[in-house]
């Protein structure tokens, strides 16, 4: 079948460019692959063939276009007007530039971040293994297996570390002094009935379970209702009732280890209502590993471990992030409603299902009349304080939990460490809260400046950085570096389309002058041609960095958004025009 | 008649072209100087780029110049004129506007300039990287700073410093930043210099690849301005004739599109072994070589010689009309 619209020279010459770019993209990745763990090795590759296809996609396309136009379709075979030819064909260079944006806005960020990522954990797990190689060396056997568990997190059929594991596990088996810790499983917090009830309702709960003789459930509900209403003398009456029963309950003297257990469980209730959940919650702990099941320890257990999670993070969910993907080098202001400042740098950002953790936390805090205050944090849980609806004032905020607590073993906390202060704040909530003011969404393009900040911008959404543009002055970010990776990804479609046309104005322009057979040398020269075209792209891109600059500084966004709008509106008519003024005979 | 018609607009369509490329290459030079220095004093901005037109209009005078005599080959070869005028006319204005527009521009005194100030280099409330490292400042007056703290990534453990006052300096293009525990210093670059860095793909090495010698030929042509003004004009001559001798390759195939490519690669590979000869291989070829005045116009000489010899198979082998006999053949 002829090709009378010439749409499958362009798309077969389209397609055989793209073949080549991509396995020209390939190869370069493979000769180019940096030093990785095995298993990331091939997602690598592939990964980065496709960022290195998506980065010369318009060039590519380019040249594509421009050889298809001038050595493939021709004069001969093409007996219509120029403007019929080349219809079906804009068509298609408009559904290529809308993949090319999809590609490009969607999964490009991602890729790239994941390239930077898979670099990061390898060099963790290298870390993790000659950690524990240390450890081991040094007799610490429990401490090496630790972290020989944590490499095989990362790279689980590492044969060498799975002998080495399983080698230091029989080990320990047999040496009864360094048993390994089993971790417990996470205890679920029983449903709360207090929720949502009134202190009417709660004074009926409490009555409820007093009636039926469970006096610490009566007791705590007796006290919510209380603490709701403090002009309810009747709650404050069954709660001290049921508090009477709990202590007055009396045992036989066979009985002494239930007893004891039960003088516990009021000891760590105690703990619960004064408030001092931690204590509670490993109070707790110890009671349900002495005796697993007891309706209160569990529901006591669950509701201290509720509280904990709100001032606290376990350190174990904390490092277990170390291995989820995230992003490197966060530096910004996080100005204070105190009139202070503060410096804030985080080593690495990374989301799981137990929430977004951060490493390497540091904090210069200074101004606003107090003296300076510097920390460091190994590690920090995000923590989001929704608004109370309907109460006015009230607005969400951010908190990084900065006290680390071990999930089983009381004493192994993590706090912050203190560089300089003369004076320690206070209250807990300035010494372990850091309050965060950039949200959760503008974090990720909050990145420290440097060499390699395109890069990591490139791993960053464009959703991200548009949001965190609004705000970038308040964060000590120069916004017009944000504002420009802004408009030069809106531009990028746009120089698909134009530098598209211009390709194809210029093919038809210069085609092959011939009826005869195409000479064999003229293949031999196509190379040249993505050459040609990369050359082309970048001085397009460059002439707009140069002048989107400009408008950014002198007209701020909204008009340099529009300028960029009206800017390639006028190119792409301008080779519109070039296009329709060519001529098919 | 009106073959010598076309010839003749060709020098003023040489002087259109090269009038406006001028303007977009200085148009656009100035602007990305606008655009690194705009947290400079308005005032002292102003002054800046007052006192750096002159300087840029040099500096784009032989790009414009070369880029012009290239966009003259296209109307050149769709309307062939007289082959003698063609080649002449074009080469002849060329000459004029290089060896005349240079000496001209160096001339002029261009107006004074006031030394930058720190504004320039650092952001008060921002974080930058500054005097060799990350640095944010809280508050910047003249040459005092207040709340000032430093981010060092590569600190193994505290990467943050902070100093509650500081003072800068700046001095022959270093900016030094000493404070209480704080002592940087590194070459001076404008705050807002980030923002025209391109990325590290191979178009934009390419594209540094041209500036760079580009840049290097302007300095070349200032050299032999200084030391002898036959000098001068000789390589003027060599590089224009060379660059238009090169026109021969737009007319090389029945493909035109590949003969551009290659006459265009074909004159970047001028500017490559301009500089190749000067800089890389000036040092092996004086052994060779022992005369001194052969080895000062060695780039020159290589450059003439390519262009006569391209403009010796030209006027031999191919017809000056050959796009249109192409086109009337097919």
């Amino acid at each position: 079948m002829r090709d009378e619209s010439g749409t499958q020279t362009a798309m077969s010459t389209l397609f055989v460019f793209y073949l080549l770019a991509f396995a020209g993209s390939l190869a370069y990745s493979i000769i180019r692959v940096p030093d990785l763990l095995a298993r990331f090795r091939w997602p690598y590759i592939w990964t980065e063939a496709f960022v290195r296809f998506v980065d010369y996609a318009i060039p590519v396309t380019v040249a594509a276009l421009a050889a298809s136009y001038s050595l493939f379709l021709r004069r001969g075979r093409v007996r219509q007007p120029f403007y019929r030819l080349v219809a079906p064909q804009l068509t298609l260079l408009v559904v290529l530039a809308i993949l090319y944006s999809v590609l490009l806005l969607g999964f490009y960020p991602r890729s790239s971040g994941l390239l930077r990522e898979l670099r990061v954990l390898t060099r963790v797990a290298r870390g993790f293994l000659s950690e524990a190689e240390k450890l081991v060396k040094r007799g610490d056997h429990a401490g090496g297996l630790e972290y020989y568990e944590r490499y095989l997190s990362i790279d689980p059929r590492y044969q060498r570390v799975l002998d080495r594991r399983d080698e230091l596990r029989r080990g320990l088996a047999a040496s009864p002094s360094e048993k390994p810790r089993p971790e417990p499983q996470p205890v679920p917090r029983v449903q709360d009935l207090s929720a949502g009830k009134s202190p009417y309702e709660l004074l009926r709960l409490a009555q409820g379970f007093f009636d039926k003789e469970d006096y610490f459930s009566a007791n705590y509900y007796a006290t919510l209702a209380a603490e709701l209403d403090p002009k309810r003398e009747d709650a404050q009456r069954l709660a001290a009732r049921a508090w009477e029963r709990i202590r007055s309950r009396q045992f036989s003297r066979e009985q002494k280890a239930e007893a004891e257990f039960y003088r516990q469980k009021m000891r760590g209730y105690q703990l619960y209502q004064g408030g001092d959940y931690l204590a509670a919650y490993y109070h707790f702990l110890e009671l349900q590993r002495q005796k697993s099941g007891d309706p209160d320890v569990v529901h006591f257990l669950g509701e201290s471990r509720y509280k904990v999670a709100q001032e606290t993070f376990f350190l174990g969910e904390a490092r277990a992030a170390d291995l989820l993907p995230g992003t490197q080098d966060l530096l910004f202001v996080n100005p204070r409603q105190d009139g202070a400042r503060e410096l804030v740098s985080i080593g690495r950002m990374a989301s799981g299902p137990e929430g977004t953790f951060f490493r390497n936390i540091e904090v210069v805090r200074f101004g606003g009349g107090a003296s300076p205050y510097h920390y460091l944090a190994s590690y920090g849980k995000l923590k989001r304080i929704e608004a109370v609806r309907g109460q006015p004032g009230s607005a969400g905020r951010l908190d990084v939990l900065l006290h680390g607590i071990d999930r089983q073993t009381r004493g192994l906390d993590l706090l912050p460490r203190v560089l300089e202060g003369a004076e320690k704040p206070g209250s807990r909530e300035l010494r372990y809260l850091l309050q965060l003011s950039p949200a959760q969404e503008e974090l990720e393009a909050l990145v420290a400046p440097g060499s390699d900040m395109e890069d990591r911008l490139a791993g960053v959404s464009l959703t991200a950085i548009w949001q965190a543009r609004r705000n970038a002055a308040r964060y000590g970010q120069i916004e017009a570096f944000l504002a420009q990776e802004i408009l030069m990804r809106l531009l990028l479609p746009f120089a698909f389309l134009n530098l598209g046309l211009l390709a194809m104005a210029v093919g038809w322009s210069y085609r092959f002058v011939s009826l005869g057979r195409r000479p064999a040398l003229a293949y031999l020269f196509l190379p040249v041609f993505p050459v040609a075209a990369t050359l082309l792209y970048s001085l397009y891109l460059r002439a707009h960095r140069i002048l989107l600059g400009y408008a950014l500084l002198a007209w701020q966004f909204r008009a340099a958004l529009v300028a960029l709008g009206v800017l390639e509106g006028v190119i792409l008519a301008a080779m519109l025009v070039a296009l329709a003024g060519q001529r098919s005979e | 008649m009106l073959r010598v018609k076309n010839a003749l607009r060709l020098p003023a369509l040489f002087l259109l072209f090269f009038i406006l490329l001028a303007i977009l290459f200085t148009g656009l030079a100035l602007l990305e100087l606008r655009v690194s220095a705009s947290a400079e004093n308005p005032r002292v901005l102003h002054a800046l780029l007052a006192g750096r037109l002159l300087p840029t209009l040099r500096g784009v005078l032989p790009a414009s110049v070369l880029a012009a005599l290239i966009l003259v080959l296209f109307p050149m070869h769709r309307r062939p004129g007289n082959r003698f005028f063609s080649f002449l006319l074009p080469l002849a204005a060329a000459f004029a506007v290089l060896a005349v527009g240079w000496p001209l521009l160096g001339g002029l005194p261009p107006p004074r300039t006031t030394a930058p100030t720190p504004a320039r280099f650092l952001l008060a409330g921002r974080i930058q990287d500054a005097a060799g490292s990350v640095l944010y400042v809280e508050t910047l007056d003249g040459e005092r700073l207040r709340g000032v703290v430093r981010f060092d990534r590569a600190a193994p453990s505290a990467r943050l410093r902070y100093a509650p006052t500081a003072a800068v300096e700046l001095r022959e293009g270093e900016l030094a930043v000493r404070g209480e525990g704080l002592a940087l210093s590194g070459p001076a670059r404008p705050a807002y210099g980030p923002m025209l860095r391109g990325g590290r793909g191979l178009g934009d090495r390419l594209l540094e690849g041209y500036l760079a010698d580009f840049a290097r030929l302007n300095q070349e042509l200032d050299e032999r301005y200084r030391v002898s003004r036959p000098g001068f004009y000789f390589s003027c001559l060599a590089l224009l004739l060379s660059f238009f001798a090169a026109g021969l390759f737009f007319r090389l195939s029945r493909w035109p599109l590949a003969n551009v490519l290659l006459g265009l690669l074909i004159m970047r590979g001028f500017l490559a072994l301009f500089r190749l000869l000067r800089d890389g291989l000036a040092g092996e070829l004086s052994k060779l070589l022992p005369n001194p005045t052969l080895m000062a116009y060695l780039p020159e000489v290589a450059l003439l010689v390519v262009g006569l010899i391209l403009l010796l198979v030209d006027l031999l082998f191919f017809p000056f009309d050959r796009w249109q006999r192409e086109a009337r053949g097919a």
